[in-house]
């Protein structure tokens, strides 16, 4: 069988899993490939009817125009329920002081944006993007990952998880995280795209953007990046190979127009994708791990 | 393009991270950023910091949990579970060799046979893992002696047959020098096998070995409404069907009428074998999560007693006969007891042990499990996904055991 028809099988099986434990389960949607490529997945899952999940999105404020774009036609285009909450608004709400940086990261409030959102909506299971081979603390987590009361990830006593037997059960208070497409790889999320034609942001093809040049990195300029006198400005023609917030992910060199080129390039690229684009594990080894433990996605 | 899921066991230091380093840097799967990140010290990149995603793993050196790697060849796509070493660690290892097409033991050919090595080959037992690769390591270090490999393949060969374990293939390599992984070397020209690569490219997954004249087995995982019509999700577990045949509800025995079938986005007119499906079914039928549907009457056990093989997977609590479980099978759920544990496994000898009163975690043991109600079931043997599942704890909700149906 092809790998492709495996590896869509099992993300289907999973999502009917979800739909048939949870009471209110939702789909998380950053505009991202992965997320969208979860939702022709919800959508095939549930065929001839359309997909039971809600969708949400933890808006931090720094996103990319297209990205939102993009969300908002997929949503429309596809009669799905689209739910925002946004980071602005914890932010208000607790009275936070962001600390001023040059690229203000989110990423530790978006946490506490989902966690509150879980409780506000009673949401039991929250379906996402990730995969084991974007980074080695995900490597190690099961399909089926439980949270604890507080949100966290308890890696070292994570559940049996044999063959396709998801166990959803929880008690009081905790909260499930579900990775469908767990088992794919960058490269298959792109031949996948191709094969289904899935529509995807147009920040993954080639386009001119003016940058600021960071740590050898691309930051494309923006109302969210403080730009310094001696930062180094360029217009280069780029893409995305990941998409986040425009604060934390960097954007890399290239000319690939078409699905083709772009997996053409990842085949020859000498770097993974979360080495060459994002901003926010460059701390530590344990950085991901770190994040995880905290609540994060 | 195909898959090939395999798990990688060993001991601890075995040379298991060092092996999974090797492949994936001998098929050009190790990108510049990940390289560099895994120089740790004067010795250059260390192959086995690869594999270890935790931070108490890192530090401890070993592996704790099941961590996934993924690579590829031209032949072949591959994911890897790997599987920690550790004894403590055997709940971990059942869960990474659940899926897999070949589990891959390594064996220290300096350090021989050791009581590790047999709770592989019992998890192996246990889930009945269609391929056994046995790749004795660090050959190196015994000056790649024929001898060596001869007698631990002797040994491993009478253990398999005592467990009734498939004829696993054995493969003498270096993992840290690269003989036998993805090419053969000139280090040991007495061996002729195909290196372990080759092998894993070669070997038939299991995907490939359904037998598709099976009885059919409709799972149902999730039920909608929509209007007057009822559309049944779930996996074509097994056996094939087309529009024309009349489905059968396995616990009442009743004749149902298919109106459509839906497999991707399109109806069609037949389904087959692994198939996610969704039905449409006429008339006032109602049925739920867990329910089975098939084709042939009494072709499905039916009962409220079931002999498994059990696997005990927690630590905090050992098997109780007087405690209330449940149990799942697919979709199905029913509460359970333990009404009789015949033996449990020697993890030493693999002699069955009788007159038992419990097991603990990491064993392995024989029991009849009593339902409160009836649940339809099969041999593991005959059908997995029908043969196979969990015992649930009623107040924690943790997965604390796996079976499957003798
Ligand atoms: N000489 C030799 N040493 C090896 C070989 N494979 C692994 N080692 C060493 O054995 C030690 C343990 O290896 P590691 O891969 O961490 O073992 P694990 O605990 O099974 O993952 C390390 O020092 C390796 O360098 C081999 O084929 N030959």
């Amino acid at each position: 069988m092809d790998y492709l028809k495996t590896l869509e099988a099992e993300a289907i099986f999973i999502l009917r899993e979800t739909a048939a434990q949870f009471k209110n389960p939702v789909l998380l949607f950053s505009g991202g490939k992965d997320s969208t490529v979860l939702i022709h997945l919800a959508q095939k899952a549930f065929y001839p009817l359309s997909t039971p999940f809600k969708v949400l999105h933890v808006d931090t404020g720094h996103n990319f125009d297209e990205a939102l774009t993009f969300r908002d036609s997929l949503v429309a285009q596809n009669n799905l329920e689209l739910i925002v909450r946004r980071v602005e608004d914890t932010v208000r709400k607790y009275n936070i002081e962001e600390s001023i940086q040059k690229l203000p990261s989110r990423n530790a409030l978006q946490a506490l944006t989902l966690t509150d959102a879980i409780k506000e909506l009673h949401i039991d299971a929250c379906i996402g993007g990730g995969r084991r081979d974007e980074e080695k603390a995900r490597a190690k987590e099961r399909i089926f990952s439980i949270r604890d009361v507080d949100g966290k990830w308890l890696p070292y006593d994570q559940r049996p998880e044999l063959w396709n037997v998801y166990n959803g059960k929880m008690n009081r208070g905790e909260n499930m995280r579900v990775f469908p497409i767990s088992n794919w790889t960058e490269m298959d999320i792109w031949h996948y795209i191709k094969q289904e034609q899935v529509e995807i942001a147009s920040l993954y093809f080639a386009h001119n953007r003016k940058c600021l040049i960071y740590n050898d990195r691309l930051i494309a300029l923006s109302e969210f990046v403080n730009v310094s006198d001696d930062d180094k400005i360029v217009t280069e023609t780029v893409r995305y190979r990941t998409v986040g917030d425009m604060t934390c992910t960097a954007a890399v060199r290239s000319k690939a127009n078409t699905i083709d080129e772009v997996i053409r390039e990842i085949a020859v690229s000498n770097t993974t994708e979360r080495g060459e684009t994002r901003i926010d594990d460059q701390v530590s080894d344990a950085a991901m791990e770190d994040r995880k433990l905290k609540g994060y996605f | 393009m195909d898959l090939l899921r395999f798990t990688t066991a060993g001991s601890v230091d075995d040379g298991k991270s060092t092996l999974i380093g090797r492949l994936l840097h001998d098929t050009g799967n190790i990108k510049e950023d990940t390289a560099l990140s895994v120089i740790t010290d004067d010795k250059g990149l260390n192959l086995a910091y690869i594999t270890d995603g935790l931070r108490l793993e890192r530090e401890g050196g070993i592996t704790i949990d099941i961590g996934y790697k993924y690579f590829h060849t031209d032949k072949r796509k591959f994911i890897i579970s790997d599987a920690p070493g550790h004894f403590q660690y055997t709940k971990n290892l059942v869960t990474g060799a659940s899926n897999v097409d070949v589990m891959t033991i390594l064996i220290d050919a300096v350090n021989g046979i050791t009581a590790q090595t047999k709770r592989h080959l019992l998890a192996a037992w246990f889930l009945k893992v269609p391929h056994v690769a046995i790749a004795v390591n660090k050959m190196d270090v015994v000056g790649y002696s024929e001898d060596g490999f001869n007698s631990i393949k002797t040994d491993m060969v009478n253990y398999c047959k005592t467990l009734g374990l498939p004829m696993p293939a054995f493969i003498p390599v270096s993992a840290l020098k690269g003989d036998n992984v993805s090419i053969a070397g000139q280090n040991m020209p007495w061996y002729t096998g195909e290196t372990l690569l080759g092998y894993l490219e070669n070997v038939t997954p299991v995907a490939f070995m359904t037998d598709i004249n099976e009885g059919v087995r409709f799972a149902i995982q999730y039920v909608m409404h929509e209007d007057d019509a009822c559309y049944y999700y779930g996996k074509l577990i097994s056996g094939a069907i087309n529009n024309k045949v009349s489905l059968i509800d396995v616990k009442k025995s009743k004749n149902l009428q298919l109106k459509r079938i839906f497999v991707d986005m399109n109806e069609v007119q037949q389904a087959n074998t692994g198939d996610n499906i969704c039905l449409e079914l006429g008339g006032d039928n109602i049925f739920k999560r867990g329910d089975v549907l098939t084709t042939v009457a009494d072709d499905m056990i039916i009962s409220n007693r079931l002999k498994v093989i059990i696997c005990w997977l927690d630590e905090t609590q050992g098997l109780d006969m007087n405690h209330k479980y449940l149990l799942r099978i697919n979709g199905q759920e029913e509460y359970c007891m333990l009404h009789q544990l015949e033996w449990k496994k020697d993890s030493g000898d693999f002699k069955k042990i009788r007159g038992v009163s419990s097991l603990s975690v990491n064993e392995f043991g024989c029991a009849v499990i009593e339902t409160e109600a009836v649940i339809a079931y099969d041999s593991y043997e005959r059908i997995k996904e029908t043969g196979r599942g969990v015992l649930i704890d009623i107040e924690s909700n943790k997965t604390i055991a796996a079976f499957t149906i003798v």
